[in-house]
């Protein structure tokens, strides 16, 4: 495991303490954690265990309702502005790729810059060709999503979200929706952004891919994090039970 | 969070622009409902009306052809009442019919039988494709050109067709009906104790110890009485007393010619037939189409796979295929059993005395527009908030079902 | 080569096909399918039969011919009708242009319609008159209809100069329609870039077509003098397209988080669904004047086209929402997670899929409308319906309903059966999983 040459000292996102309810089901049960600019961190834990909320909490397509989210120096909060100002520097990529169906690639991907960021649409579709281009897929500009595969698809949607330029990159689980085959594919693409330095925040479990490229492993069960160390640490020498368990399931498959 | 967030300006602040946008609104709406008031109230002093509801117990003055027992010197709300009657009356024979036919015409349109299938169709695309009102009139002007009574058609003995409208062999309590009903009251008490007793053994009886995890609720006990021990044992009484009374339960007359026409028996008028007509067959045609695209949905691997369990056609119709349309047929049925009954409003045009039509009377009659339209479509709005009540109700039934499914 | 001798020689088993077959399979399978095919033969003869002999021998056809610009376009003055063949010669160089360029169902539906007007174009309405005028019963006893004297017989140079006369000079419009239509879609088929201006064009065809009816100055035609097919189509054009984004609007309403809104919306929705249209159009009849400030006052026609439009808002606010439910949540999170703020997730993302998706709930409500607008002959106006009244009102008719009532019918017929066979294909046009 090498240690990541891009991070930095910098903290880029504070969580402190945070809750979230749904209803009465506590979800998230205070988190608190820092991740620096350029940090590479995957998050794993059981099904249910708030790994989605937690991540969307930090874009705001969840509330948090205890605690502190400061993003690149801008709090979390019911500023309208802020959220709005926090959502560009963030990009987020789905587990269900979540693209516009009725829009062509190429449009999905340009239409944040256009709408958002009030590019012109000639540069922001030269930058969205360019971005296809890096994700290895430039001929599928102008087709529609529903035109191409589900690894082609989750690649498209990675661009859309680098389109927005954002300092900050959430996949929630951006494997767990492909045949095994369009894994690696991604997985590519996710590698070599983390060398460009991105800061990400990865929920899956792809287990080699945690080894490789991730500075820190947080471990979630029922909204806690129960554990987090460097992946050898983590890997080889869990000290929990519970992630004990989870890690020997998760080899066995 | 706590020290930041009362910095945040209040335009920009979420929770302040919810409820402001929402302050908003209710405002522009309080100002458009004002500005309308006012309007109204200067449109009516121009037309020289006062609004208030004490035109309802003054006297109507005006005769209504038919329906329950009313007299001119009756006050507005009893002849309001009368056309409430008048609508629930014709909206419940129309949706019998038109259940029926539309049933009819619906299985038809799966029949095997080419030509079936066809003529079904053609019946459909008819009837529905036709704006009922059209066919109100049109019905309504071929009764008007009927012949006179003395000339009626007749059909089998009994049917009577002619300008005043249908005649029908009516059905009446006869001088044993009495008995009979004394008889009726003993199957029920007998009914009901039998399903008590049958939920009793069930609940408490057998099977203590093995019931224990998931054990059946009393109720549910008393409902799957009700349909195997319960009804059996009411028709039962019910038939035997039948036989048991020595005279007749019921007595049917016919209409007979008289030098004024045909009496006796059951008379529709010609505008209760014209719109019962136009509302059934028109309904009944989308009725079909309810019951065919519902039979349709039923997956074709549904079908194939009670096949394959070795089930006959009948059987997989019966058992697999009906059970699964029901419960997909039943919400569009009566959103058209609503329909039906709103479509009675079209009465006005032929002057059958439902509730619109009164109500229209009333309006010419008062100038009150304004609190007769209001009392017209709250009764409407009852009778659609009943049946929705009932949908929910189903539904959350059905999808209980589903889930289990 | 053994193999492909053996694939030559073996055929599938003995699988009859043709009429007997046919008549087997489907009439005949079973014995009581058989009895039924012949109750139902029975059945049809003598439904046949009746309709036959009333259709050819007893009804009274010469209303027809005599009312045509009555049913076609109620009071509209003659010297005015040009207007309206103004707007048809719009409509037909949009629907060429569109042809052109969109080919599939709209040039169909183009197809359709040129041919219409093109047998409107060829019939001699003067012989109808005349023919009307006798009566049908030639169709089956020609002899009697040589017997007739008949004004212009077919092969005279009379009758090909009326015919001439006919066409481009009494139907110099509908010949005008006819030519546009046609040029325009070849047009059209060169120039693709043209798209844009076509939608745009169909956008403003919408208020043209409402200014030229209406006219200006001298040429002005009040709507009360709007009637017939004209004034039907009218009225349901302008329920469904002025509802559109009301309806729109309501769906949102419904949906919003914010409980006013919602409440609001939803209030409005159930109320209107659950009382029958007529209420709806005597509100705007009678009450809605009552609420009007001071002696600011609408027409008639104005008025049902306000009380239609706040009817079938509701309608299609539940169509619209049915199509908002169907846009996936993950739909709103991507444009949330790109930046996009409320109205623009809206308006880009989730209304475009969900319009698309009630495309053809919106043709059902629109096939649904167009038959409902027949309730404006009870307030009265003078549409297709109302027509009836004017042509049964006169002594000289008497006791025609049958027939008066039946052709309506076949026209309110053919334009819904029409439609509903335009939604059947461009629900099938719109595929499942399409884009
Ligand atoms: N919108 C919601 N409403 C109610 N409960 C939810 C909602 N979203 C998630 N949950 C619940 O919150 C818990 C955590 O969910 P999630 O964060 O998606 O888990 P993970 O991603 O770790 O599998 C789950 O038990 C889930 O059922
Ligand atoms: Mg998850």
């Amino acid at each position: 495991m090498t240690e990541n040459e891009n991070i930095t000292n910098d903290p880029i996102i504070i969580c402190e303490d945070i809750h979230k309810w749904f209803d009465d089901f506590h979800v998230l049960k205070g988190i608190t954690t820092t991740f620096k600019k350029g940090e590479k961190a995957v998050i794993c834990g059981p099904s249910g265990s708030g790994k989605s909320t937690f991540i969307r909490t930090i874009n705001r397509l969840e509330e948090h309702q205890r605690g502190t989210i400061i993003v690149d120096g801008i709090e979390l909060s019911n500023d309208l502005r802020n959220i709005n100002l926090i959502r560009q520097e963030v990009g987020m990529v789905f587990q269900q790729f979540n693209l516009f169906p009725h829009l062509t690639n190429i449009k999905n991907i340009t239409l944040g810059p256009i709408q958002v960021r009030k590019m012109s649409k000639r540069a922001a579709e030269e930058a969205a060709l360019a971005l296809l281009e890096r994700m290895g897929i430039a001929d599928q500009a102008y087709k529609y999503p529903s035109e191409v595969s589900g690894g082609q698809q989750q690649r498209v949607a990675i661009a859309r979200a680098l389109a927005m330029e954002p300092k900050i990159m959430l996949f929630d689980e951006p494997t767990s929706a492909l045949d095994p085959e369009m894994i690696s594919e991604v997985l590519d693409v996710m590698r070599e952004l983390a060398h460009s330095g991105m800061t990400m925040l990865v929920v899956t479990h792809e287990m080699g891919f945690a080894r490789e490229v991730a500075d820190r492993v947080m471990f979630f069960d029922e909204g806690v994090v129960v554990e987090e160390a460097a992946p050898a640490d983590f890997f080889d020498n869990p000290q929990h039970d519970r992630t004990k368990l989870f890690i020997s399931q998760t080899l066995q498959h | 969070m706590a020290e930041n967030s009362t910095n945040i300006p209040f335009y920009r602040d979420i929770r302040f622009l919810k409820v402001f946008f929402q302050i908003l609104f209710v405002i522009g709406i309080i100002l458009l409902a004002g500005f309308l008031y006012s309007n109204m109230l200067n449109g009516l002093s121009r037309q020289g009306i006062k609004l208030d509801w004490a035109f309802l117990k003054s006297e109507a003055g005006f005769g209504i052809s038919e329906g329950i027992d009313y007299d001119p010197s009756d006050s507005y709300l009893k002849a309001f009442w009368v056309g409430v009657v008048n609508t629930i009356r014709v909206s419940i024979v129309g949706i019998c019919c038109a259940t029926i036919i539309g049933f009819f015409f619906g299985i038809a349109r799966l029949s095997s039988n080419w030509l079936i299938q066809k003529i079904a169709a053609i019946y459909v695309e008819c009837f529905r494709n036709i704006p009922l009102l059209l066919q109100i009139l049109f019905w309504a002007a071929l009764i008007r050109s009927l012949p006179k009574a003395e000339n009626s058609i007749v059909i089998s003995d009994s049917i009577i067709l002619n300008v005043q409208g249908i005649y029908l062999p009516s059905f009446e309590p006869g001088t044993g009906f009495t008995t009979w009903s004394w008889y009726l009251l003993g199957g029920v008490i007998l009914a009901i104790i039998v399903v008590l007793g049958f939920a009793a053994f069930r609940h408490f009886g057998r099977d203590h110890e093995l019931q224990q995890i998931d054990r059946p609720s009393f109720i549910s006990h008393i409902i799957f009485g009700a349909k195997w021990t319960a009804a059996p044992t009411f028709l039962i009484v019910a038939i035997a007393g039948w036989f048991l009374t020595s005279e007749p339960p019921f007595v049917t007359t016919s209409p007979v010619l008289q030098r004024f026409g045909y009496v006796g028996g059951m008379n529709l008028s010609p505008e209760f037939s014209a719109l019962l007509i136009g509302l059934a067959v028109y309904t009944s045609a989308f009725i079909a189409e309810v019951v065919r695209s519902g039979i349709q949905a039923v997956v074709k691997g549904q079908r194939e796979a009670a096949r394959a369990v070795g089930l006959k056609e009948s059987q997989v119709l019966r058992l697999v295929v009906i059970p699964q349309a029901i419960p997909i047929i039943v919400p569009p049925l009566t959103s058209q059993f609503l329909n039906l009954t709103k479509n009675s409003s079209l009465a006005v045009a032929i002057g059958y005395p439902e509730l619109f039509q009164v109500g229209e009377t009333m309006m010419n009659q008062t100038g009150q527009s304004i609190p007769i339209i209001g009392m017209i479509m709250v009764s409407y709005l009852i009778m659609s908030l009943t049946t929705s009540v009932f949908m929910n109700w189903y539904n959350h039934r059905i999808t209980r079902f589903g889930q289990s499914r | 080569m053994d193999n492909l001798a053996v694939t030559q020689e073996v055929k599938p088993p003995n699988t009859k096909k043709g009429p007997v077959k046919w008549l087997k399979d489907n009439l005949l399978n079973t014995w009581y399918n058989a009895v039924l095919t012949c109750f139902a033969l029975v059945f049809l003869f003598l439904v046949f039969q009746g309709v036959f002999t009333w259709v050819f021998t007893q009804a009274k056809w010469q209303v027809i011919p005599a009312y045509l610009q009555v049913f076609l376009t109620g009071p509209y003055p003659k010297e005015q009708i040009w207007q309206i063949w103004i707007v048809l010669c719009t409509l037909s160089v949009l629907l060429g242009l569109s042809a052109g360029i969109w080919h599939g169902l709209v040039f169909k539906l183009s197809i359709a319609i040129a041919s219409i007007g093109l047998i409107s174009l060829l019939i001699p309405l003067e012989i109808v008159n005349s023919i009307a005028s006798i009566d049908l019963t030639f169709l089956f006893v020609p002899l009697e209809f040589v017997n007739k004297k008949i004004e212009t017989e077919p092969g005279t140079l009379e009758f090909n100069l009326n015919i001439i006369h006919l066409i481009f000079f009494k139907r110099r419009w509908l010949l005008g329609s006819l030519v546009l239509l046609v040029v325009t879609f070849f047009l059209g088929r060169n120039k693709h870039v043209l798209k844009q201006w076509v939608i745009g064009g169909w956008i403003l065809s919408f208020p043209w077509t409402m200014i030229m009816l209406h006219g200006f100055g001298e040429n002005t035609v009040s709507t009360t003098n709007w009637g017939g097919l004209l004034l039907t189509l009218i009225l349901a054009t302008v329920g469904i397209v002025a509802c559109f984004p009301l309806g729109v609007l309501l769906a949102l309403g419904r949906r919003s988080q914010l409980p006013a809104i919602k409440w609001v919306s939803t209030i409005y929705i159930e109320t209107v669904r659950g009382v029958p249209l007529i209420t709806i159009l005597f509100i705007g009849n009678i009450i809605l004047p009552i609420f009007m400030p001071g002696d600011f006052q609408l027409d008639k026609v104005i008025r049902a086209m306000i009380g239609l439009t706040l009817f079938s808002a509701a309608y299609m606010a539940e169509n619209v929402r049915g199509g908002l439910q169907a846009v996936p949540q993950g739909q709103v999170e991507a444009a949330q997670a790109v930046g996009l703020t409320y109205p623009k997730t809206m308006l880009f993302i989730v209304l475009p899929q969900a319009l698309r998706s009630v495309i053809p709930a919106i043709v059902g409500q629109f096939i649904a409308l167009f038959k409902d607008t027949s309730l404006v002959y009870i307030i009265p106006l003078f549409d297709l319906l109302g027509a009836t009244k004017s042509v049964l009102g006169n002594p000289k008719w008497q006791g025609l309903q049958a027939e008066v009532y039946l052709f309506v019918a076949v026209i309110y017929f053919a334009f819904t059966y029409a439609m509903s066979s335009v939604s059947q294909k461009i629900e099938a046009d719109l595929g499942v999983g399409k884009h």
